[in-house]
C-alpha cells in the first residue's frame, strides 16, 4: 500500500433532521474556511423557469436586510461571507442550491467571531426572505422574471453549451432530462409575486433539503445551529417522481442547425443501457477514460494530436440517462472527417484493441481523480449528494475499489451496449 | 549541494502560511509550501516570459520582434517528446498535467496524489528539452487555429480583449494571448528554439510545489534535477517595453455576434514604468478597494443600474497590472450598453466630489481579508500567487499587512488619478441583425 492510500480523509456523517432532511457533517481542519452547501431536490419539468426565480429573489433581500445592498453591506462584514445560490441539474431532477463560504474563526484577529453570524444570515434568507404584505414585492419579481428571461436567451452565447442542450433535447425529446435546468421563456409568461411566494414555501416546506457541512468546527454546535435550516421541512420521498426508465437506441440519427458561429460543434450522442446501479457502469467509466475523458485518451492523442482536426474534444457518460456523448469544435469543412476519425476510435476500444498502457493509465487517471476530490469540500458534497440521488452509495473508496477491478472483457462488454443515437452538428450559417 | 544562497522564508500569521525559496546554482528559484494533510500535491515550472514580451535582444545584439502567439505556441510545442508527448508519462503516473500562457509568464504544472518525484522529474526533464520540427510545428497550426476560432465565438473573450485594444494603442498586452491565424502562421522551429534558448534559461524560471511533502526531500531532488542538463550561463537577456500613450487608442469599441445579451466593459488604463515589487501589490490592492467601493454591489450605483433593471448579478470587475501597464475592466451581461454607460457617466462627478467614506475601506478591508483566505485553501491559487508575484519583484503574503495598511487618502487618491471620466474605454459587445 502506497502512504497516500494511508491518508484518512473523513466523509460525511449524516444524520435526519426533523422529517426527511439531511445534514452532512464532517471535520476539516486542512483549510482556512468553512463551507455549507444547502440544496433542494426537485423534479425537472416545464416549470424549471420559474422554480428557478425563488433563489434569485431570496438573494434580493431579508426581512432584517431588505435590500440587496443591505445584504452585500451585511456580508462584507461577515468577513467577506460568500453567498451565491445556483440551479442545476442531476438526470431527471432539479437541484437548488445556496452556498456559502466564510473564514473559520481560528483565522480572524483576537475576539473576532463569525459562525452564529453566518448561520443567522443564511437561516433569515431561507426563512425570513423581503415580504412585501407577506409576498415577494412586485418589483423585484419583474426584475428576476426579466434577469431570468436574459439567462434564456443569453444561453446561445456559450456555443458549445448550446449544441449539446439542443442535441439533448432532440434525443431525448420524451425524457425528463431533455428540461434545462434554467427552463423556458414560455414558462415565465403570467408568473405573479403569489405563485413565487407559493413555489418558495413549497420548496423550503416540501422538497427534499440536504444541507452539507465541512468546517472546523465541534461537531455539536455545527448541529445545534444547522438544525434551524430544516425548520417547517416536512419532505418525504413521495415528493419526488420515481426513477426513470433508461432507453434502448433506435434509429442512428442526424440534424444540423445554423448560427452565426466561426466553427462547428459537433455532438454525437449515444444510449448506453447503462445506469448507475448497472454492473458494467464502472467499466463504462473506464471505457469512456481510454476513449476521451484525459489527455492520453485516443479521441486527443489520435483525432487531435495526430490527425490535428480541432482543439477541443473528448467524451463524457452520464448513467442517469444511459447515455454517452462525444463534443468537439472543429472546422466546418472537416466535419465528416472528424466523425470518421471519431468512429474509428470508438471501434478501436469496443475491439479491445487498446494496449495495456492505455487500459492502466485511464484506471490511474480516474482513481486519482477520485483521491483529488478529498481534498476539495466542495467537490465532495456534491459527489456525496449525487451519489445519494442516484441510487449508489455514497464512499468513495467503494467506488475506487470497483474501478481498481474492471476488467479488459468488461471494457469490451460495455462498449458493446453503446449505441449511435443523434449526431448534432451547429454549423455557420455560411455552410447552409 | 547546490544552492547559491541560503534559504529565504516568506510567511504571514493570518494566512498561517510559509514558503521556504532558495536559489539553485542554475539560476532556478525554487520553492515550496507545505500543506499538511492534503492529499494532492501541486508543482509547477513557470517563465517569465508571456504574450507582452514581443521584443528583447540577447548581449546587446539585434533586437528581435516576435509575431504575436509566440509565447503560446511555444507551450503548446513544448509537450513535444522524440518518442511522445509528455502527457502521456504523466498520465503512466496518474497525475493530471497541463500548462497556460499569460500576458507576462508560461507556467508547465501538474498535480498527483502519488509518484511526486516522478512526476517533478518528467516535469522540469520535458521543459527542458524541446523537441520542434518543422513538421510537427506546421501540424500544430491546425490545431491552435481552431482554439483561435474557439475564443471568436467566445463573446466573454472577444468584449476583453476588444476592450484593450481600445486603450493601448502599441502595447502588445492587447493582442490576443494565441494571436491570430495570420500571425501564427509565420511562426517556425528556429523561432521557436530561439525563445526557448532566450526565456527558458533557468534563470529565468521558478520552480514551485505546494503539498504535504517533505522539505528536505523536495529540495534534495529538485537540486539534482536541476543539475541534470548544464543549459550554460544565463543569456543576457534584455527584454524591450513598448512606449504607450496615456490617452486610450479609442473611446469605444464595438463588435456584433450572435449572442442572447449584450455584454459591456469599461475601465481605464495606467501607464507606469518601472513599478515594481511591494508598490505593484499596494497599487492593485488599493485599485481593486476602489473599484470595489465605487462599482460593487454593495455601492449605490449598482443599485441604481439594478432598480431600474439595466444590470444583473454578471456586474462587477477588477484591476490588473502587467509590469508597466495595468488597467481596470468592469461590467457583465447588460441589455442597453449605451444607457448603462449613460447612468455611470452622469454619476461619476457626484462620486468624484463625496469620495470614499472610511467605513466603506474598513468593511472592503474585511471583505477582502475573507476572500484572500479563500483563495489560500487553492494550491494553484498559492502557486499561481506565488509565481506572479515573484516574477514582479515581490512577497506574495505582504498583501494582507499592505491591506491594512491602506490610508483613506491612498484611496482617495487612486479614485481621483485612475477614475477620469474623459478617458473612460468601453467595449460593447450587441446581437448580430438579421
Amino acid at each position: 500500500m502506497s502512504p497516500a492510500e494511508l491518508t484518512h480523509v473523513p466523509g460525511f456523517k449524516t444524520r435526519e433532521v426533523g422529517s426527511g432532511g439531511l445534514l452532512h457533517f464532517r471535520p476539516e481542519e486542512r483549510r482556512k474556511t468553512s463551507s455549507l452547501r444547502l440544496t433542494w431536490v426537485a423534479d425537472l419539468g416545464p416549470h424549471n423557469a420559474r422554480r428557478c426565480l425563488v433563489p434569485a429573489c431570496l438573494m434580493r433581500g431579508t426581512r432584517e436586510f431588505p435590500s440587496q445592498r443591505l445584504l452585500n453591506l451585511r456580508t462584507e462584514e461577515l468577513w467577506g461571507l460568500s453567498a451565491s445560490t445556483s440551479v442545476d441539474r442531476w438526470g431527471q431532477r432539479h437541484l437548488i442550491t445556496l452556498r456559502a463560504e466564510f473564514p473559520d474563526e481560528g483565522h480572524l484577529p483576537q475576539g473576532e467571531k463569525v459562525f452564529d453570524d453566518a448561520i443567522h444570515l443564511l437561516d433569515q434568507l431561507i426563512h425570513e426572505p423581503h415580504l412585501v404584505n407577506d409576498l415577494f414585492p412586485e418589483e423585484i419579481v419583474e426584475s428576476e422574471i426579466l434577469q431570468q428571461r436574459r439567462s434564456i436567451e443569453g444561453r446561445i452565447d456559450n456555443k458549445s453549451g448550446w449544441a449539446y442542450q439542443r442535441c439533448l433535447e432532440e434525443a431525448c425529446f420524451d425524457e425528463p432530462w431533455r428540461y434545462h435546468q434554467q427552463g423556458s421563456l414560455e414558462d415565465l409568461k403570467h408568473v405573479t409575486p403569489e405563485d413565487l411566494t407559493a413555489l418558495w414555501k413549497e420548496l423550503v416546506t416540501h422538497q427534499p433539503l440536504h444541507v452539507h457541512f465541512s468546517g472546523n468546527m465541534a461537531e455539536d454546535r455545527v448541529v445545534d445551529r444547522l438544525s434551524t435550516l430544516f425548520r417547517g421541512n416536512h419532505s418525504s420521498e413521495e415528493s419526488l417522481s420515481p426513477r426513470q426508465a433508461i432507453r434502448a437506441a433506435k434509429e442512428p440519427r442526424e440534424m444540423v442547425e445554423h448560427a452565426k458561429v466561426q466553427q462547428s460543434n459537433l455532438i454525437m450522442s449515444f444510449r448506453t443501457m447503462i445506469s448507475y446501479e448497472h454492473p458494467l457502469n464502472e467499466p463504462l467509466m473506464v471505457a469512456n477514460g481510454i476513449l476521451g475523458s484525459f489527455p492520453h485518451s485516443r479521441l486527443f492523442t489520435q483525432v487531435r494530436e495526430k490527425e490535428s482536426l480541432c482543439y477541443s474534444i473528448h467524451s463524457q457518460v452520464d448513467s442517469n440517462m444511459g447515455m454517452m456523448f462525444i463534443s468537439s469544435g472543429v472546422d466546418h469543412d472537416t466535419v465528416d472527417q472528424a466523425r470518421a476519425g471519431i468512429d474509428k476510435q470508438l471501434e478501436f476500444v469496443r475491439n479491445g484493441e487498446f494496449s495495456e498502457e492505455e487500459f492502466e493509465m485511464t484506471l490511474a487517471a480516474i482513481d486519482s481523480r477520485l483521491r483529488m476530490v478529498q481534498d476539495s469540500p466542495a467537490a465532495l458534497a456534491d459527489y456525496d449528494l449525487r451519489s445519494r440521488l442516484s441510487g449508489r452509495k455514497p464512499g468513495l473508496e467503494i467506488l475506487r475499489k470497483r474501478v481498481a477491478s474492471v476488467t479488459r472483457d468488461e471494457i469490451v462488454a460495455a462498449m458493446e451496449l453503446v449505441h449511435p443515437d443523434l449526431t448534432y452538428v451547429l454549423a455557420p450559417e455560411e455552410s447552409s | 549541494m547546490s544552492w547559491s544562497e541560503d534559504s529565504t522564508i516568506l510567511e504571514n500569521s493570518t494566512l498561517q502560511e510559509r514558503v521556504v525559496e532558495r536559489v539553485h546554482s542554475s539560476g532556478a528559484r525554487v520553492a515550496f509550501c507545505h500543506k499538511p494533510g492534503y492529499l494532492r500535491t501541486y508543482a509547477c515550472f513557470a517563465t517569465n516570459f508571456g504574450s507582452v514580451d514581443d521584443r528583447f535582444r540577447i548581449g546587446g545584439g539585434d533586437e528581435i520582434v516576435l509575431p504575436d502567439g509566440v509565447a503560446h505556441f511555444l507551450e503548446h510545442k513544448m509537450f513535444e517528446g522524440i518518442e511522445e508527448d509528455a502527457f502521456q508519462e504523466f498520465s503512466r503516473l496518474g497525475a493530471s498535467a497541463n500548462a497556460f500562457t499569460g500576458f507576462n509568464g508560461t507556467s508547465y504544472l501538474f498535480s498527483c496524489t502519488d509518484h511526486f518525484y516522478e512526476c517533478l522529474s518528467h516535469l522540469v526533464r520535458f521543459v527542458q528539452s524541446p523537441h520542434f520540427t518543422e513538421e510537427n510545428v506546421e501540424k500544430e497550426k491546425g490545431i491552435i487555429g481552431q482554439e483561435i476560432r474557439m475564443y471568436e465565438d467566445m463573446p466573454g473573450w472577444r468584449v476583453y480583449f476588444n476592450l484593450l485594444e481600445g486603450m493601448y494603442a502599441h502595447h502588445p498586452v492587447s493582442k490576443d494571448i494565441a494571436g491570430t491565424v495570420e500571425t501564427i502562421s509565420g511562426i517556425d522551429a528556429p523561432l521557436l528554439q530561439r525563445c526557448w534558448e532566450s526565456f527558458y534559461h533557468p534563470s529565468n524560471m521558478i520552480l514551485f510545489a505546494v503539498g504535504d511533502q517533505s522539505e528536505e526531500e523536495f529540495f534534495d531532488h529538485a537540486d539534482r534535477l536541476l543539475q541534470e542538463k548544464d543549459l550554460g550561463p544565463a543569456p543576457a537577456l534584455e527584454k524591450i517595453a513598448t512606449v504607450e500613450e496615456v490617452a486610450p487608442a479609442q473611446t469605444q469599441v464595438r463588435q456584433e455576434m450572435q449572442v442572447g445579451r449584450s455584454k459591456l466593459l469599461f475601465g481605464w488604463k495606467d501607464i507606469h514604468p518601472g513599478l515594481s515589487g511591494q508598490d505593484m501589490v499596494r497599487k492593485e490592492l488599493v485599485s481593486d478597494l476602489v473599484l470595489e467601493c465605487v462599482f460593487g454591489q454593495s455601492g449605490a450605483l449598482f443599485e441604481k443600474l439594478q432598480e431600474a433593471n439595466l444590470v444583473d448579478d454578471s456586474f462587477g470587475g477588477g484591476y490588473m497590472i502587467y509590469g508597466d501597464v495595468g488597467h481596470s475592466a468592469i461590467g457583465g451581461d447588460v441589455v442597453d450598453p449605451e444607457k448603462v454607460l449613460e447612468v455611470i457617466r452622469a454619476e461619476l462627478p457626484q462620486i468624484l466630489s463625496s469620495g470614499i467614506s472610511e467605513a466603506d475601506i474598513d468593511r472592503q478591508r474585511k471583505a477582502a481579508t475573507g476572500q484572500l483566505l479563500k483563495s489560500f485553501n487553492s494550491l494553484e491559487n498559492i502557486a499561481g500567487s506565488y509565481c506572479s508575484s515573484r516574477f514582479m519583484g515581490a512577497d506574495p503574503f505582504e498583501v494582507v499587512d499592505l491591506l491594512n495598511k491602506i490610508q483613506p487618502s491612498e484611496v482617495a487618491d487612486r479614485l481621483h488619478d485612475h477614475v477620469r471620466p474623459e478617458n473612460l474605454v468601453s467595449s460593447i459587445i450587441s446581437p448580430a441583425q438579421g
